[in-house]
C-alpha cells in the first residue's frame, strides 16, 4: 500500500502542473480548480490500485481531472449567477511567468469570461486543443469521444465564442493574431496595449458589452 | 452558393467536417466575398487568442494539501476496519494538512462529523487552503502600470463594522473561517459550520449575504499607505482593523480627488457588491487604490489592486489576490 502511495505521489508531481492548467481553465476559478484537482487525485488514487506507470496513465489521469471539472461546471450551471465582481473570473488572472507571449490581463479576463459562457462540452475541447494544445486525438482520449467530436465541438464552441472575443483582436500585446490574408498589414507593430482600433475589426464591446464585468 | 455563410459553418469548414460539395461552395465564396473571408479569418484566430489567454500556476500550497489528503487517504486505505480507521486518519490527515499548508486542518477535523468510508478523504483536509502564495503577487508585478490603486472588495455582505468587531453571531464560519488562510496565524474557534456553503448552492442564507447589513458606505481612506508585495494581507488588515486596535488603522479621510472615476471604477470592480475598504493609496510605490471586497467564502477576502487609470471602461488592474478574512 505504501508503495502504491509512493508511486502515485510521484505520478501525481510529475502531471500536476498539466493537471492544473486544465482545470483552472476549464473551471475559470482558481479555487474551485483546486478543489477539483484535488477530489480528482483523491479519486484517482482509489481507483489506481491497479496502475503501473504506462503511457495511459496520463490520458487517464486527465479525464478524471477534466471530468471533475465538467461535473462542477454542471452543478454550477444549476446554481443561479453571482453578480457584481466575477471573481471567479478575477482568480484566473495572473500572467504566466515567462510567458511573453500570453495576452494581456484584461484581455486574458475577457476571454476567460467569454469561455464561461460556453456550455461545459464546448469549453473543455477548447480548453484542451485551442488553450493549451493538445492533439486532437488526445483530447479525444480524454474525453472519450471520437476525434470527430473533438472537432465539431471545436468547430461550434469556436463559432460561439467569436462575437464575444472578437473585438479583443486588436488589442493585447507583442502577439498579435495575423491579419485576414486580404488585409494589408499596415498595423501590425504599432498597436497598442488597450487599442482595439488597429485592426479594424473593432466591436464598440469595450464599457458595455464585455461579457462578465 | 446564396448569401453568406455563418461562422458555425465557417468553423466546421476549417475542421473539415463539410460535406465535400458544402466545402466548395464555402471555398468559393470566400474567393470573393470580403465579409465571410474577414470572418473566416477571425475564426483561424481564435486559437491563437485562446493559446494566450493566461492562468496562474499552481501554487505550491496546493500540492501540499493535495499530497497531505493523499497520505490520509493511503493511511485509511491501509486500516482493517473502514468505520473506526478512517476516523483515526482524518484526524492524521487534517493535521498533516494543518501543519504543511495552514492552521485549520486540525480544527476542521475536529469539527466535522466523521462518515465511514468518507471520513479520510481530501474534504477534510482541504479546508487548509491557504490562499494565493506570494508567487503570485510577485507574478502580478510583472504588469504593474506606472501607477496604481488598491481596492479590497468584500465578497458578501459582511459589513466592516462585523469584520472588525470579529461578531461570529449568526455567521460561524466567517470568523472560524478565517484562519483557514493563514499558515502561520490566527487558530480559529471550533465551529461546526468550518465548510461555508458552496457559493449558490441555494440555501437563503448565503444569498442574503448580498444584503449589506453594516454601514452603508465602505470604508474610504486615502491612508497613504504604500501596500506591498508580500505584505498586503497584514497591510490590509490593519486597514480593516477597528480604531484604537493594536495595529493604528489609517484614519478615514475622503477620497482627495477623481472621485468621480474612482466610483466608476468601483462599479466596474465591484459591480453591486459593496467593498469592505476602499483605499486610496500607493501600491509599492506607486499611486494605487486597494479595494477589499468579499469573496464566496467567508473564509477569505479578495484583495484587487487598481491603476489610476481605473474607471467605468477599464479596470487598469494591478494585482488580485485572495486573503484570509480577519477574525
Amino acid at each position: 500500500m505504501d508503495g502504491d502511495a509512493d508511486a502515485f505521489g510521484l505520478l501525481f508531481t510529475r502531471h500536476k502542473d498539466r493537471l492544473w492548467a486544465v482545470a483552472v481553465r476549464t473551471l475559470g476559478d482558481a479555487e474551485e480548480a483546486a478543489d477539483a484537482l484535488q477530489d480528482a487525485m483523491i479519486s484517482a488514487f482509489r481507483q489506481a490500485s491497479g496502475f503501473r506507470g504506462d503511457s495511459a496513465v496520463t490520458t487517464w489521469l486527465h479525464r478524471i481531472v477534466v471530468n471533475a471539472c465538467l461535473d462542477r461546471l454542471r452543478r454550477r450551471a444549476a446554481r443561479p449567477a453571482v453578480t457584481g465582481l466575477d471573481e471567479r473570473v478575477m482568480d484566473v488572472l495572473a500572467p504566466v511567468p515567462g510567458a511573453d507571449a500570453s495576452a494581456s490581463t484584461e484581455t486574458s479576463l475577457d476571454v476567460m469570461a467569454a469561455l464561461r459562457t460556453l456550455p461545459p462540452d464546448q469549453r473543455a475541447v477548447l480548453v484542451l486543443v485551442d488553450m493549451l494544445g493538445y492533439p486532437v486525438a488526445d483530447a479525444a482520449a480524454v474525453l472519450g469521444i471520437s476525434t470527430g467530436t473533438v472537432k465539431s465541438r471545436c468547430a461550434r464552441g469556436r463559432a460561439r465564442l467569436l462575437p464575444k472575443v472578437a473585438h479583443l483582436y486588436g488589442r493585447g500585446t507583442r502577439a498579435q493574431p495575423p491579419d485576414p490574408p486580404r488585409v494589408p498589414s499596415a498595423a501590425q507593430g504599432t498597436q497598442e496595449l488597450g487599442n482595439q482600433a488597429a485592426t479594424g475589426r473593432v466591436s464598440p464591446a469595450e464599457g458595455g458589452g464585455d461579457p462578465g464585468l | 452558393m446564396r448569401g453568406h455563410v455563418d461562422s458555425e459553418t465557417l468553423a466546421a469548414f476549417r475542421e473539415e467536417l463539410l460535406p465535400r460539395r458544402k466545402a466548395r461552395q464555402v471555398t468559393a465564396h470566400l474567393a470573393h466575398c470580403e465579409q465571410c473571408a474577414g470572418l473566416d479569418a477571425q475564426l483561424a484566430d481564435l486559437p491563437g487568442l485562446l493559446a494566450r489567454t493566461s492562468a496562474p500556476p499552481m501554487p505550491d500550497a496546493l500540492t501540499t494539501r493535495i499530497q497531505a489528503a493523499l497520505t490520509a487517504e493511503a493511511a485509511a486505505r491501509s486500516a482493517l476496519t473502514p468505520a473506526g480507521a478512517a476516523a483515526e486518519a482524518a484526524g492524521t490527515a487534517a493535521g498533516a494538512a494543518g501543519t504543511a499548508a495552514g492552521a485549520a486542518g486540525a480544527v476542521d477535523a475536529g469539527a466535522a462529523p466523521t462518515r465511514p468510508g468518507d471520513a479520510a478523504d481530501g474534504h477534510r483536509a482541504r479546508r487548509a487552503w491557504p490562499g494565493p502564495g506570494p508567487g503570485r503577487s510577485r507574478l502580478a508585478l510583472r504588469i504593474a502600470a506606472a501607477a496604481a490603486a488598491i481596492v479590497v472588495i468584500g465578497g458578501g455582505g459582511y459589513g466592516v463594522s462585523r469584520l472588525v468587531t470579529g461578531g461570529t453571531t449568526g455567521q460561524a464560519s466567517t470568523a472560524s473561517g478565517a484562519a483557514a488562510a493563514a499558515p502561520e496565524a490566527r487558530r480559529p474557534a471550533a465551529s461546526p459550520e468550518m465548510r461555508p456553503a458552496e457559493p449558490g448552492t441555494g440555501s437563503s442564507g448565503n444569498r442574503s449575504r448580498a444584503n449589506f447589513a453594516g454601514p452603508s458606505e465602505p470604508a474610504m481612506l486615502s491612508s497613504g499607505t504604500n501596500y506591498q508585495t508580500g505584505q498586503l494581507k497584514t497591510q490590509v488588515e490593519a486597514a480593516l482593523a477597528p480604531a484604537g486596535g493594536t495595529e493604528p488603522g489609517p484614519k478615514p479621510s475622503p477620497p482627495v480627488n477623481g472621485a468621480t472615476a474612482l466610483t466608476s471604477c468601483l462599479k466596474r470592480v465591484a459591480g453591486n457588491q459593496r467593498p469592505l475598504l476602499v483605499d486610496t493609496a500607493h501600491y509599492n510605490g506607486r499611486p494605487a487604490t486597494i479595494i477589499v471586497l468579499t469573496t464566496a467564502s467567508a473564509k477569505t477576502l479578495r484583495v484587487v489592486v487598481v491603476g489610476p487609470r481605473c474607471s467605468a471602461t477599464q479596470t487598469d488592474l494591478i494585482t488580485t489576490t485572495i486573503i484570509p478574512a480577519p477574525r
